[in-house]
């Protein structure tokens, strides 16, 4: 099963037969394909020669039932929303700015029916088809914007503290991306301060580039923050 | 004096070592056009350091990386010379591999506790002519 299909099981069924381009389900109910000519990554395609989208993956390239806060009130594209889906429940959205509620799904896996996460980061990418979908109780793995992330929800917990507490010290997400934490951005802090930041310091850099690193930085926040940006990003 | 009072105590400790060789180099690259007003001459000091070290396997051989990596002609010092003597050099070049934003960090946290301290002592002892700092109670003239 697709996560588009977990995800949009009730999609609007279409009248075309053939393999979707997206999922690579035979279909009777499939929409003309609705891939953009901006669509590069021909190689996560079933069937990429195919011109029919199954009903499910028609609905995550399409719109959601948003609108645009600004003036042009345009449609906003399921792209643009992390997705949470769960077999036999509504699916769950947020925005970037919804980011806790988005770290409590994460966190909370595994989950008793089958389940998949696709987040959201720069709103552009059209991978939602393309998450991973668990099985229940299983191995855990969501998709972060273009990179599959493998994790266990109890080192996540921990990586993430650590995480979290260089970045209540003022260390910025892109320093602890890399793992290359400036030295001044330590000068606020007192020598015993420092030295109780050294461990924090030597796992984000040995952890540096991996995905559960990636997802962690991307989950991190302060505690004063509200979630609605990273402010250093 | 604190200075010492680190290297002696600080036999088992790799870091505390580390950093009193670091509080060396500094001292000793404060001539280093490479790091002479610069405002990243903190990040430039640690990741020159943390280059050497990766790449010398001695205590001796980081030595000379350091001094050719910064720039200047020679490094000396009492922590520098403690080390060249001792038989466990090598922790102090793990350590300036795996930490040296956090080393380098703490130098300068050192280094500030004691310009603040001199401070102090300078601004309860104001001294009679040049050397002292002027403060509230000075009577006017």
């Amino acid at each position: 099963m697709s996560f588009a299909r977990l995800a949009f099981h009730d999609a609007k069924p279409g009248a075309l037969s053939g393999t979707c381009a997206l999922c690579g389900a035979t279909v009777t109910d499939g929409h003309p394909t609705a891939i953009s000519d901006n669509f590069v990554e021909v190689d996560l395609l079933a069937s990429p020669r195919s011109a029919v989208t199954c009903s499910p993956c028609t609905a995550a390239l399409g719109n959601s039932p948003h609108v645009s806060p600004r003036a042009s009130a345009r449609p906003l594209g399921w792209r643009m929303f992390s997705l949470f889906a769960r077999d036999g429940l509504p699916l769950e959205h947020a925005s970037k700015a919804e980011k806790p509620r988005i770290r409590g799904w994460v966190l909370g896996a595994p989950y008793p029916e089958r389940w998949g996460i696709h987040i959201a980061d720069s709103g552009k990418k059209q991978r939602a088809p393309f998450a991973p979908v668990n099985a229940p109780s299983g191995r855990c793995a969501l998709q972060l914007e273009t990179v599959r992330v493998e994790y266990e929800p109890a080192a996540l917990r921990v990586h993430l503290d650590v995480v979290e507490r260089l970045y209540a010290i003022g260390v910025s997400k892109a320093e602890l991306e890399t793992g290359t934490v400036s030295v001044g951005r330590l000068r606020k802090l007192s020598a015993p301060e420092i030295r109780a930041a050294r461990p924090l310091l030597h796992a984000v850099r040995c952890q540096s580039y991996t995905p559960i690193h990636a997802l962690a930085v991307w989950l991190a926040q302060r505690e004063n923050e509200d979630g609605d940006d990273d402010g250093d990003e | 004096m604190k200075m010492e009072t680190t290297t002696e105590t600080s036999r088992a400790d790799p870091l505390d070592r580390s950093v009193a060789v670091a509080l060396d180099i500094h001292y000793a690259t404060l001539d280093s056009k490479l790091l002479r007003n610069r405002m990243d001459r903190w990040d430039i000091f640690a990741t020159r350091i943390q280059s050497a070290a990766e790449s010398s396997d001695t205590f001796a051989a980081l030595l000379e990386r350091v001094a050719r990596k910064l720039e200047v002609g020679s490094l000396s010092g009492d922590a520098i010379a403690s080390e060249l003597r001792a038989t466990d050099s090598r922790e102090v070049v793990r350590c300036l591999r795996a930490e040296s934003v956090a080393v380098v960090a703490l130098v300068r946290a050192d280094i500030q506790e004691r310009r603040e301290a001199r401070a102090a002592r300078d601004a309860s002892n104001p001294g009679p002519l040049f050397g002292g700092a002027v403060t509230e109670e000075t009577p006017d003239a």
